[in-house]
């Protein structure tokens, strides 16, 4: 523990002493309000600031575990826990069911289809009638018992609000922080890089979701209990703005700004007291000036926590040296009447450099999609070692051994050289190996020195490398990259080249798309000429270089252009 | 009448006469009510009628009206409860006609030991056995019993239809509505919910057409009468329709032409417009020049009720425990009529029916109901 | 059930939904945000009418027959000016950073419209302009007024995206911001355009309301909702997708609250969006993806 957290837990002590000796009614009623706003809006940001999805149906999940809480306490004689339980279970079982259809919509279309689910929860809430009580809604909620002990409101219930708040506040530091946290900030910044090092997004969105409900069911069942009624106002579409607007105040991911948020929430209302009928007005220009003051929240405002380089340096360990081969077999893809790719097979294996060239539109860049899986083939085959991939996803294939680089470096800018790499290991492995793993990583591509830079204050060719070493990270057997030398100079191309080769003579296979023939030529064992979706030569780069056909239809070309560059 | 007079002559002359607590304490009564959301015109009309009550508190009785706006959740208005019990307990407070909202502050009031007086309808509010809230309208079950009488004995409703709002307020006179109409040998044939947000009326017009009734009665907040009246009136329906309480505000009439109100009725506790006495003039008037609006019974309701918790003060009852028990236990004359607990907290007894000639904006009282419930 | 009241219902609705719909889409291809106060606006442009309305009754003495044909200008342009205010507030100092700021951003305008109405002008609601007086053109006659203005419009809108420089110069701006500075476009001013057209629309959609729906501070979510939904069936982005989605919620909604009920006509709604975006989730007329929300 460090003396910054030492002293700043001292404070919040002190303040929560000072503050529990000389509260009210009033106030301790406030700061549970605060502390149940706390929750939800904890869960609000495994959504919003962790998955990144602009979900609008919060509220409705928090109305969703009062309204169960209401029912249960007040017409089956429930308990106040084992109310909150089933509350949870049934906005959890809601919001996994909800996920399936909607999670993969995109963000407005996501945000619709959360507002509908919403309303639809609302409009039940004031005409079933039968069994919510309708606009009335249910009263009467008896406080909460816990342990067959009573929760009174005043400071019983401050104290239980804030103690749940703390159990949230864990629940979300682990599942959002760390590697984990990493991963997250990889899928939901630059999803295709997330695809190509073996993250499932779909999964990593579906807890995180079906989580954020559940935190806002506990809200909601607690709210219950704080207020004694449960009416349609905790489905209404005023609760989800509310939530929305603490979790932008307070910040997006850090669980201090959702307790920022939810304090502020409650109490700056209360503040504004004064203006009278304007004191609303005086609220949404407070809230504008914060969204422009404090693009990240409040919370913002304290600097962020990198995940600090735990492998001090060593010799790089020797990558794979497992035998590994990637083959495709009449590989076929058409955009509408276009050709991309037109019955390509090929075969890549270990310790080899293979070249992909030729002219744009030749079906480079679509045959690195589909080798590695972000577009699927209309035919064809994809067999890695003889196992056949066709029609599983990117990051399955990733985890089979397959990594990539792009060709615009796909980075979370606020990341570190150390963090871009740890983020690419899974989370099966412990955290001595991970650290070997990113080390060894960062050793191959000449990174070593760089743990603790910030990924936006890197060179062009520090981010190529970084692509790279971000996909040794996941210990492939067999390596794709996309234009490496493309804006680098002859000398950084030239270093590039020694660093590949020694990739390759450590035993993996690589495939490289490149248009630098100066870069290409004297790496490649092998290459591939493409044309029209279609093979036209292939065999070593020598031989390439000298094929008319190759020189008709793209090295001719290259050379007229690298003479015109030239002048 | 003339208990309460005595009663209020008695106050006088205590508060001349003897220099009890009241008249050296300055006591703060907190007015927690919607000025903000979609309940704001009523809760508006709640303030001002609460305010305007205070303000003319008997001169050596310094009271002074704290307000607080509830908005539109039982949450904010638990905030405002506790934060007005938070200083000194106050003698009573006048607390939000939106019947949720109520519910929830009702069992804090009650440990807290202050007196509610509301002007909510909601039936709920004096069925819990609170001994706390004090109803300075009449429910649904004294304005229901009005509206629905007069359908069937002076609109000769034998096929009434009904269309009431999906809020506390519309579900819960619906509720007692369809009883009483059922009971009275002429049953509702068509019934739509409508959600406050609804501004196109022709479907629910189409199949109350449709479905042959006779007589349209109302249950609707403001805004959604006025539309509904402006949109049969063009549909060329000719069935009376008798309103809910928000069709007597004079806000209500003023969104349509006097034409279109022709052969339209509406229940209310009062009118204070229509009214023709000295005293109700004087309140018009001063009402409109502090506010810049024409008052409606939820502000005369509310004047009411805190014009007899003053009365209260000058009898002696300054503390929150005396003042429940001294609402609970005497009548008192208000403006808009005779006030006095049922028992459970229901104090007003009497509604009225106002009509409009075709040429007027400003209703004429039709029928008044005098205690309707039997409890007054 | 459903005879000439319920179609020029459903047209009254369509058109209302439209103009609120049209403005939301054009900010949105123009900044890339949704505008959460869109619906708001609908609701200033009808108290804008109101007063401009009262203003004009007090100050001549001619009985007017078409109040609201008269104001329509001055609501116009009283919106086009509160349209540029509107984006140096809310859209100016967030340009640079993701829509979700912007988005944001309008939440906050539309809390302060709401609570500024709610405050100014008070919680009852209050009567717009006819568009021409019932006497000329029967019960109808402002029913049908308003949806042959929108028409208009919707056709003048076209006119001025597909026909001038200047609309063609606002759809580059829209499509390639970077590209149509390259080419000498003054891209702000475009955006500023944009914004001062979108709520000069939504003002209009609230003169054209005030009178037949009346207005009312808590008015503009529902409109707000329902061009978020014209705007998500109809293709994110398009203009006349936009008209369509519009149109097709309002007969919907009229046609299933004339045959069923007015409760299950919203809540089915919106279970047919839902179902919609499960087997279509780029829209029901989408094509193209669209930008970040």
């Amino acid at each position: 523990m460090t003396r910054q957290t030492l002293i700043g837990g001292g404070v919040v002590s002190a303040l929560a002493v000072l503050f529990m000796a000389n509260a009210g009614g009033y106030e301790m009623r406030l700061m549970s309000l605060a502390g149940i706003y706390t929750i939800a809006v904890l869960g609000y940001q495994m959504a919003l600031g962790h998955a990144g999805v602009l979900s609008l149906a919060q509220g409705a999940f928090f109305g969703v575990g009062a309204y169960v809480t209401g029912i249960l306490t007040t017409q089956h004689n429930l308990d106040g826990a084992a109310a909150m339980l089933a509350a949870m279970l049934v906005a959890a079982v809601l919001a996994a069911l909800v996920a399936i259809p909607v999670l993969r919509l995109k963000t407005h279309y996501f945000a619709l289809a959360t507002l509908a689910i919403a309303e639809v929860v609302h409009l039940l809430a004031v005409n079933w009638t039968t069994v919510t009580g309708g606009a009335n809604g249910i009263y009467g909620v008896p406080p909460l018992v816990l342990f067959s002990i009573e929760i009174a409101s005043g400071w019983p219930l401050l104290v239980t609000v804030w103690s749940a708040v703390a159990l949230a506040a864990g629940l979300v530091f682990w599942r959002t922080s760390g590697r984990r946290g990493l991963r997250l900030d990889l899928a939901r910044e630059t999803p295709l890089a997330a695809d190509v090092v073996g993250i499932n997004r779909r999964r990593q969105r579906f807890e995180l979701f079906v989580l954020s409900a559940i935190l806002a069911a506990v809200a909601g069942s607690f709210q219950a209990h704080a207020i004694g009624v449960v009416s349609p106002a905790v489905t209404d579409f005023a609760l989800m703005v509310t939530i929305l607007v603490a979790t932008l105040v307070g910040g997006q991911q850090r669980i201090l700004g959702a307790v920022i948020g939810g304090i502020l929430v409650i109490h700056l209302p209360e503040w504004f007291r004064a203006f009278d009928v304007f004191y609303l007005i005086a609220y949404g220009a407070a809230l504008l000036l914060v969204i422009i003051v404090a693009p990240k929240g409040i919370a913002g405002f304290w600097p962020r926590r990198h995940l600090q380089e735990t492998h001090a340096a060593q010799p790089p360990p020797a990558l794979c040296c497992r035998q590994a081969s990637l083959h495709c077999a009449n590989l076929r893809k058409h955009f509408g009447g276009v050709k991309a790719v037109d019955g390509i097979t090929a075969r890549f294996t270990t310790g080899q450099i293979t070249g992909v060239i030729g002219p744009n539109g030749s079906g480079k860049s679509t045959l690195l999609n589909l080798l590695t899986g972000l577009i699927r083939a209309d035919g064809g085959t994809i067999t890695l070692d003889h196992k056949e991939v066709t029609s599983l996803s990117a990051d399955t294939r990733a985890r089979a051994g397959l990594a990539r680089a792009f060709q615009h470096p796909d980075l979370v800018r606020e990341h570190r050289v150390w963090e871009a790499v740890m983020a690419a290991i899974p989370l099966s492995k412990d955290s001595v190996q991970a650290a070997k793993d990113a080390a060894a990583a960062c050793a191959h591509v000449d990174l070593q020195g760089q743990a603790a830079t910030l990924v936006e204050h890197l060179s062009p060719e520090g981010l190529r490398r970084l692509e790279i070493a971000r996909a040794l990270a996941t210990v492939p057997d067999i390596l794709l990259l996309d234009e490496p030398a493309a804006g680098l100079t002859a000398a950084e191309q030239d270093r590039l080249a020694v660093t590949v080769r020694r990739l390759a003579d450590d035993g993996l296979a690589i495939i490289v798309v490149e248009h630098g023939m100066r870069f290409l030529l004297p790496l490649a064992d092998t290459i591939i000429c493409l044309d029209q979706g279609q093979v036209i030569a292939t065999g070593p780069a020598a031989e390439i270089a000298e094929n008319p056909e190759v020189i008709d239809c793209y090295l001719g070309r290259f050379e007229e252009a690298a003479k015109e560059a030239g002048k | 009448m003339k208990f309460s007079y005595g009663l209020s002559m008695t106050a006088l002359a205590m508060m001349v006469f003897n220099t009890s607590p009241a008249a050296s304490q300055n006591y703060e009564i907190p007015v927690l009510v919607p000025i903000t959301g979609f309940l704001s015109l009523e809760g508006t009309a709640q303030r001002n009628g609460a305010v305007m009550a205070l303000s003319e508190a008997a001169d050596g009785i310094k009271v002074s009206a704290q307000v607080a706006d509830t908005s539109t959740s039982p949450e904010v208005a638990v905030n405002a409860l506790s934060r007005a019990l938070s200083d000194e307990k106050p003698l009573a407070v006048a607390a939000s006609m939106f019947g949720t909202q109520m519910l929830a502050m009702m069992p804090i009031a009650a440990r807290a030991g202050v007196p509610l007086l509301t002007v909510s309808g909601t039936a709920k509010l004096t069925e819990l056995g609170n001994p706390f809230v004090f109803r300075f309208f009449p429910g649904d079950r004294v304005v229901k019993k009005a509206q629905a009488d007069y359908a069937v004995t002076v609109l000769n409703a034998k096929r009434p239809a009904l269309i009431y709002q999906t809020t506390a307020y519309g579900q819960s006179g619906r509720a007692v509505l369809k009883d009483i109409l059922a009971a009275m040998g002429a049953p509702l044939v068509f019934e739509e919910a409508l959600s406050p947000k609804v501004k196109d009326m022709v479907p629910a017009l189409s199949r109350l057409k449709a479905a042959g009734a006779d007589v349209i009665l109302l249950h609707l907040h403001s805004g959604p009468s006025a539309l509904v009246v402006r949109q049969a009136k063009a549909m060329g329906l000719q069935q009376p329709i008798l309103g809910g309480s928000a069709l007597h505000q004079p806000t209500t009439a003023a969104l349509l032409q006097p034409a279109e109100l022709a052969n339209v009725c509406a229940e209310s506790a009062a009118s204070p417009i229509s009214e023709t006495s000295a005293a109700f003039k004087r309140f018009t008037k001063t009402y409109q020049e502090t506010f810049g609006s024409a008052p409606d019974a939820f502000a005369l309701g509310q004047y009411d009720g805190m014009s007899m918790m003053l009365t209260g003060l000058a009898a002696g009852a300054d503390t929150a425990t005396k003042m429940r028990a001294w609402l609970a236990n005497n009548r008192y004359q208000g403006l808009a009529m005779s006030y006095v607990s049922d028992g459970k907290g229901n104090m007003a007894h009497d509604a009225v029916i106002i009509c409009y000639d075709g040429q007027s904006l400003v209703p004429a009282i039709s029928r008044r109901y005098q205690n309707v419930d039997g409890k007054g | 059930m459903i005879g000439s009241e319920t179609l020029i219902a459903a047209g009254g609705l369509g058109a209302a939904y439209a103009l609120a719909a049209l403005g939301f889409v054009l900010i949105i291809n123009a900044v890339g945000a949704v505008n959460f106060a869109q619906g708001d606006f609908v609701m200033a442009g009808g108290y804008v009418a109101v007063v401009a309305a009262s203003w004009l009754s007090q100050n001549t003495d001619v009985a007017v027959i078409a109040p609201g044909l008269v104001i329509l200008p001055l609501v116009l342009l009283a919106m086009a000016v509160i349209g540029l205010g509107f984006s140096a507030l809310a859209y100016l100092p967030l340009r640079r950073r993701p829509p979700m700021a912007v988005f944001i951003s309008t939440i906050a305008i539309g809390i302060m419209l709401r609570q500024s109405a709610n405050a100014f002008f008070g919680a009852a609601p209050q009567a717009g302009p006819v568009m021409v007086a019932p006497g000329l053109a029967g019960n109808n006659g402002h029913q049908l007024a308003m949806i042959a203005a929108a028409l208009v419009v919707i056709a003048a809108l076209h006119g001025l995206l597909n026909g001038t420089q200047f609309g063609r110069h606002l759809r580059a701006s829209a499509q390639d911001p970077q590209m149509a500075a390259a080419v000498g476009i003054p891209v702000t001013r475009m955006i500023l355009a944009t914004f001062a057209l979108a709520i000069a629309l939504a003002g209009l959609a609230g003169l054209l309301l005030s009178h037949q729906y009346l207005v009312q501070p808590d008015d503009g979510t529902t409109y707000m909702l329902k061009a978020y939904i014209a705007v998500t069936l109809g293709g994110w982005g398009r203009i006349n997708g936009a008209v369509a989605g519009a149109l097709a919620i309002a007969v919907f909604e009229t046609v299933v609250a004339t045959l069923v009920s007015q409760v299950l006509a919203e809540m089915l709604l919106y279970v047919l969006v839902l179902a919609v975006l499960w087997v279509r989730p780029q829209g029901l007329f989408g094509k193209i993806e669209g930008r970040r929300a």
